[in-house]
């Protein structure tokens, strides 16, 4: 990923989470108002369902008061006072009285008990009504689950006596909680009354209706409605429509003894809230995502403004690396990155000049050493050159009869000499005018395996301890393309290095392996080992340790390595022995 | 519905055989019976002590606990007593029944009798019927009829006619007479005239009162008197009066013209009698109108009116009853079955 | 005069206009009517009737025993005239009182069908729920007080009694429920023997009614006491059989009294029953509604049909007529459509009985009241020598007057 997408994605998250947070808050807080709002607008209209369902509490006590003060009651009241008395003719009483007071319900029941008229089940004469006896203490209205023949129903229930001298004459009357009876509350928009019968043990969407009817999608009301019958309070909850949110508040229903008969419940729609939600989010999404172009343009710009410099210099650097040092970067801003172009083009004329004086005192370094190395070896046939020489003056001189003896033995010193000399010089010739490698394809497992076999005999030679010759070729190691007799030349030098460097014998060990770039040679050995120092200055032609060879070996094979591309390293500790590495490119 | 008599033993006999057929020779029986007829009980005791001998008599043992159980109901239909006897072995029940059992008459011996003898019997209806020993006038809605006594029959003289109204069919005339003249009463109407003269009759409109009291003006059949209800006919009895009011009900009137009491059962005729033990009231029997009538004596103890005769049936309803003579009356009925209208002549004799 | 019924006419009209040879009285016995002497063979299959003098169709054709012989044949009989007397030959034996039955009844047959006969009353116009009636002015009985009668039917109680307090009809049908409302207007109340049966009837080839146990139950489960009480006003009595103790006298070897527990049992598990009633008839519907609740004290539910026919139940009410046992008891067979009463073998008490026993037994009929015919009659209303309605719940009219209307 590159600097300038990195930035503009920064740059565009920044704005996009900013823009996010402030429609989010922003929305949090206006629905947060809103809600507090709605809130208090809902209680307000529960509080008025409240007085509404007690308004009409108050309305059937009084109904049911007027009933038990009516005259006709309270002849019949009296009639039945009597001993003995006659239900017979007052069996339709409860009918009509209902009907002239708009009742849903009414039974008159005797002292003891027995139903006299019932206009709800007017074949009910003559049975037992219990409760009512119990009921007629209390003064409320009050809630009963009354059995019809048809159905049970939900009722609000008053009873009241009506005594007129003797015996007590009950008036229960009430009013059906069914569809009509929600129909009948004065409710304000965008409010509803639900009312759910609890006759059956587990929930039943059947018993759920309000003023149409069943209700649809009740078991979303489930559990609200479970919740109230187990704990018997009230409580509110919030109920996602397919379209809209509606709170409902629910409210237990208690019969005369406590035991709970339904459960009222007081929706207040939150569609209009919801839609407000709604469109705050919908301004804040459009906000933000307008934010986000306008980021993404900025960003992308501003990334331009800052990254084109920063490109300038990555691109420079990466000449330089390449080796074209004289890379130079433009930038003509008067910010610190334009001091960082300044800075960088007088850094790489630096490092051109520095290079230059550098290979230039290598250049002489290397030609000094050259020169030392050279009259080191150079001086070694010499002396013996000059030795014989001046035996021979002085046996010309000295001993005129031994002199033809001498002049012979000393010819033979001085070709030998001579020819040690000539040695050297090819030696150095060579390796002055080592030509190109020819590449061609090489496998250089069995380049390890000749050389081995050609210094077999070297390795076990009767001088010293015998060295032993590890080989460990990787079989999967391919072809490389390299030039045959230099490898094999580079090889025998590192091996004729390893086995001076064993003089009491030791083990040497040749590897090869497959890498990725190519192909990798290990010449190990486990002499003498080097120091750090000496590792350093290895590749330096004529740097020997050795008591004789000329020191070039290792310079061809660093010259080989290098005509190849490749790369030679070492490692070593002293008295451990050293291992030579190098890696010649596939091709 | 009717009392029973003690019930013909016949009748008895019978539910006896059916029961001992369907019972084990020799058992042992539980005997209950139980009355659910109009039977008194002194004829329930009999009955089951004539069915007990009876079972005996076939050779079954009577206890409290027996292999078998007989219950007798003693019911009754319209037509008569319906004797079931219910017999069970264990869990098997058969059922013996005898019946209609036709009642018979109660005769009570009562202390007053009550005679009925025939005086004359016509197609024509008979409003009134006034008889000496040698005379009849026979009222009826056209005519006054005068008859000489033949024999054992009535002959007719003479027939004197009444100016045509259009009466109803339940007309209400009296006649009533004074050595040779006699005035017929009709509603609104009274007429006059003489036995032994051939003139024809006067009449002319009156509302005045008729014998006994009270005025029936014309168009109704009802009387009216001062302080007394509207009624179908009157008795004094004591400082009371009893009327037979329009509405079907007997009642008490005291002095003032106030109604101290009622009674239902009566009909609505009624004629104060007086008898050698007593004064009695001799009335109808209640009812719209029954198809067979009777006429019964009752006396006054207190303000209750008990029977002191049997009743006198007639054949049809009694259309008429006015007295004759302080201890006796005329009864006019309709026999139904023939449409014939008879007059009788009722006397009472005391037997105590 | 106007007459307000609730059930057909035809029981109620057809005395006033046909009658028979001979006639029941009061009591059951049987008395002359258009016949005055008879005799029979010692078979009871030959009979031979004189017949009353000065009798007149209501068309004035005098009453011969040509014309009486023409009606009376058929149904298996013959019949002819022969000397001036009616002779009858029967296919069976015969008892007079089969002479009593309204169906022997003596008419003229006009060429158009129409029929003539020798009652108080002529028709003057008969349809399916209102006739009229004219007095025949010869009649032998002696001339109707009223010159006329319309008779109309059906409504229900509440109108006939409105009717009544109206004085648009000066006789009308009343139910046990409305007698005391009648009675406070001053209404005058006839009331005849109980010689309606009112029962369940279980339809059979019905499934939910096929179970013999649940029938029992069903019987066992209803308060007769109650309704008597409280519905009926106390007018009737409680039935377990299906003749009146009064026309029997062994109805009260039938059980009326209530075991809910032994219902309970029985019901145990049954389905439910579809109960069907007269929907006109408020007191029908009142019963039928406190039979359910009854029901329901034993675990039986009973409910209304979902649609007309396919009740399994249904509570209807039968005319016991005439006035003797064995024919009302098969009056009462063809009424409630069971087969095993029609022809009833003997008229003795002890096999009608167990006639209705093996009817019984099974409950497929739940007797439930005999209930008397009970009319209102306007104060203006008087019965002379007859009363209108006599204890069989048939018709005398021709012995009504009718006060004179009030200026």
């Amino acid at each position: 990923m590159t600097f300038r997408t990195r930035l503009l994605i920064s740059f565009a998250l920044a704005v996009v989470g900013t823009a996010a947070l402030a429609t989010w808050v922003v929305s949090a807080m206006t629905r947060h108002a809103f809600e507090q709002a709605d809130d208090r607008r809902s209680a307000a209209l529960v509080a008025q369902f409240r007085r509404e369902f007690e308004r009409r509490r108050q309305e059937l006590v009084r109904s049911v008061e007027a009933i038990a003060a009516a005259q006709g009651t309270l002849e019949m009241a009296i009639a039945l006072s009597r001993p003995e008395p006659d239900y017979a003719p007052y069996v339709d009483q409860a009918g009509a009285l209902a009907t002239a007071h708009g009742l849903d319900l009414l039974e008159l029941v005797a002292q003891d008990g027995t139903i006299v008229s019932s206009a709800q089940w007017p074949a009910r004469f003559g049975y037992q009504a219990e409760w009512v006896k119990e009921a007629a203490d209390g003064t409320e209205a009050f809630l009963k689950s009354e059995e019809l023949p048809e159905e049970t129903v939900l009722a609000m229930i008053a009873v009241r006596r009506a005594n007129a001298g003797g015996n007590d004459l009950y008036v229960a009357g009430g009013y059906r909680l069914d569809r009509d009876f929600l129909g009948s509350l004065v409710l304000p928009a965008g409010m509803r009354v639900l009312l759910y019968h609890n006759f059956e043990p587990g929930f039943s969407a059947q018993a759920l209706t309000d003023a149409a009817g069943p209700v649809k999608g009740a078991e979303r009301l489930a559990s609200l409605i479970e919740k109230v019958r187990s704990e018997r309070r009230e409580m509110s909850r919030r109920i996602e429509w397919p379209d809209g949110p509606e709170t409902f508040q629910a409210i237990p229903l208690a019969g005369r003894n406590g035991e709970l008969l339904g459960v009222l419940l007081v929706g207040s729609s939150r569609r209009e809230l919801a839609a407000l939600a709604a469109r705050i989010r919908w301004a804040g999404a459009l906000a933000a995502g307008f934010g986000i172009l306008l980021g993404i343009g900025l960003s992308y710009w501003a990334a331009e403004r800052l990254t084109g410099p920063v490109e300038e210099l990555a691109r420079g650097a990466r000449e330089v690396a390449a080796g074209n040092w004289n890379a130079r970067v433009s930038v003509a801003s008067r910010d610190e990155l334009g001091e960082m172009a300044r800075a960088f083009n007088s850094m790489t004329q630096e490092l051109i000049g520095q290079r230059d004086r550098l290979l230039q005192a290598e250049r002489v370094a290397a030609w000094r050493e050259l020169a030392r190395r050279l009259a080191h070896e150079l001086k070694n046939p010499l002396f013996p050159l000059q030795i014989t020489i001046e035996t021979l003056q002085r046996a010309k001189e000295q001993a005129p009869g031994e002199f033809d003896e001498i002049f012979r033995e000393s010819a033979a010193t001085l070709l030998a000499e001579l020819a040690n000399l000539k040695s050297i010089v090819g030696r150095f010739s060579d390796f002055a005018k080592m030509p190109a490698p020819q590449l061609e394809a090489v496998d250089l497992n069995e380049i390890v395996r000749g050389a081995v076999r050609l210094f077999a005999a070297q390795l076990r030679s009767g001088e010293r301890a015998a060295i032993e010759a590890e080989v460990e070729c990787d079989p999967e190691l391919g072809a490389i393309q390299a030039d045959p007799e230099q490898v094999t030349r580079a090889l025998h030098n590192l091996i004729l290095n390893a086995i001076d460097a064993m003089p009491e014998g030791g083990r040497l060990r040749l590897r090869t392996r497959r890498t990725e770039a190519g192909a990798q040679l290990e010449v190990s050995d486990s002499g003498l080992g080097l120091t750090k120092e000496e590792c350093e200055r290895l590749f330096t032609p004529y740097y020997t340790t050795k008591r004789h060879g000329t020191g070039l070996g290792l310079a061809i094979v660093q010259s080989v390595v290098a005509d190849h591309r490749g790369k030679i390293s070492v490692e070593s500790e002293p008295g451990r022995g050293t291992t030579f590495r190098i890696e010649l490119p596939a091709g | 519905m009717l009392s029973l008599a003690a019930a013909p033993e016949d009748s008895v006999r019978e539910l006896g055989r059916k029961i001992a057929v369907m019972l084990e020779a020799r058992e042992t029986v539980t005997l209950t019976v139980r009355n659910a007829s109009s039977l008194a009980p002194a004829d329930v005791v009999a009955m089951r002590r004539e069915i007990e001998s009876q079972l005996r008599a076939g050779g079954f043992r009577l206890a409290a606990e027996g292999t078998a159980s007989v219950a007798v109901t003693l019911a009754e239909n319209w037509q008569g007593g319906v004797w079931i006897a219910e017999i069970r072995h264990g869990d098997k029940r058969e059922v013996a029944m005898v019946g209609p059992v036709a009642p018979t008459e109660r005769v009570a011996a009562t202390p007053v009798g009550i005679d009925k003898q025939l005086i004359l019997a016509q197609a024509e209806p008979i409003l009134d019927a006034l008889a000496t020993d040698d005379l009849l006038l026979v009222l009826t809605p056209g005519e006054v009829a005068i008859y000489d006594r033949k024999e054992a029959r009535w002959e007719i003289r003479r027939a004197v006619e009444l100016p045509p109204q259009a009466w109803p069919r339940d007309l209400r005339g009296r006649l009533a007479m004074e050595g040779d003249a006699w005035r017929a009463y009709l509603p609104g109407l009274v007429c006059h005239g003489k036995v032994q003269t051939e003139a024809a009759a006067e009449c002319g409109e009156s509302e005045g009162p008729w014998p006994g009291g009270g005025s029936l003006k014309k168009g109704r059949n009802y009387f009216e008197a001062e302080k007394l209800p509207p009624y179908y006919s009157a008795a004094r009895v004591g400082e009371y009066t009893l009327v037979a009011g329009v509405d079907g009900r007997t009642r008490w009137i005291d002095a003032a013209g106030k109604a101290v009491g009622s009674f239902g059962g009566w009909g609505s005729d009624m004629v104060a009698v007086e008898t050698g033990c007593g004064a009695q009231v001799l009335a109808t029997r209640a009812g719209e109108a029954a198809e067979t009538d009777a006429v019964q004596a009752f006396e006054a103890a207190g303000r209750q009116m008990t029977a002191v005769s049997g009743p006198l049936e007639f054949n049809g309803p009694v259309t008429a009853l006015w007295p004759a003579g302080p201890a006796g009356a005329v009864a006019i009925s309709r026999d139904p079955n023939t449409g014939q209208y008879a007059a009788f002549r009722l006397s009472l004799t005391c037997s105590r | 005069m106007e007459v307000r019924e609730a059930r057909a006419l035809e029981p109620a009209a057809w005395p006033m206009v046909f009658e028979t040879l001979v006639e029941l009285d009061e009591s059951g016995k049987v008395r002359p009517a258009l016949a005055v002497s008879w005799r029979h063979d010692a078979s009871s299959k030959r009979w031979q009737f004189r017949l009353r003098p000065n009798v007149k169709f209501q068309d004035g054709s005098p009453l011969t025993a040509e014309a009486a012989a023409a009606a009376l044949g058929g149904n298996g009989w013959l019949s002819t005239a022969a000397g001036g007397e009616v002779v009858v030959l029967c296919d069976a034996l015969t008892r007079l009182a089969d002479f009593a039955d309204a169906r022997r009844a003596v008419f003229l047959k006009g060429e158009d069908g129409t029929l003539t006969g020798t009652g108080p009353f002529r028709v003057t116009q008969w349809e399916a729920r209102r006739a009229m009636l004219a007095a025949h002015e010869e009649c032998w009985r002696g001339r109707p007080f009223l010159d006329g009668v319309a008779m109309e039917m059906g409504g229900t109680a509440p109108q006939r009694l409105a009717d009544l307090e109206l004085a648009k009809a000066e006789l009308v049908e009343v139910g046990p429920g409305e007698v005391r409302r009648a009675e406070q207007f001053g209404a005058k109340i006839w009331t005849s023997s109980p010689v309606i049966l009112m029962a369940l009837k279980f339809e059979p080839g019905r499934p939910a009614g096929d179970n013999a146990r649940l029938r029992e139950a069903l019987a066992l489960s209803i308060d007769r006491a109650a309704i008597l009480k409280v519905l009926l006003q106390k007018r009737g009595e409680a039935a377990g059989g299906l003749l009146p103790q009064w026309l029997s006298g062994y109805a009260g070897l039938f059980a009326t009294a209530r075991d809910v527990e032994r219902a309970r049992g029985l019901a145990a598990g049954a389905p439910a029953l579809a109960l069907a009633y007269d929907a006109s008839d408020g007191l029908a519907r009142m019963v039928a509604e406190r039979i359910a609740v009854n029901a329901r004290e034993a675990g039986i539910r009973l409910a209304a049909p979902s649609a007309a026919g396919n009740a399994d139940v249904s509570l209807a009410r039968a005319r016991i007529a005439p006035a003797v046992a064995e024919q009302a008891l098969e009056g009462l067979g063809a009424a409630l459509r069971l087969p095993e009463l029609l022809h009833p073998a003997s008229p003795e008490l002890e096999d009608l009985y167990a006639d209705e026993r093996a009817v019984l037994e099974d409950y497929w009929v739940i007797p439930l009241f005999h209930l008397p015919e009970i009319y209102g009659a306007s104060p203006r209303l008087h019965a002379w020598a007859t009363p209108g309605l006599l204890k069989t719940g048939e018709w005398r009219l021709e012995d009504l007057w009718l006060d004179a209307e009030q200026p």
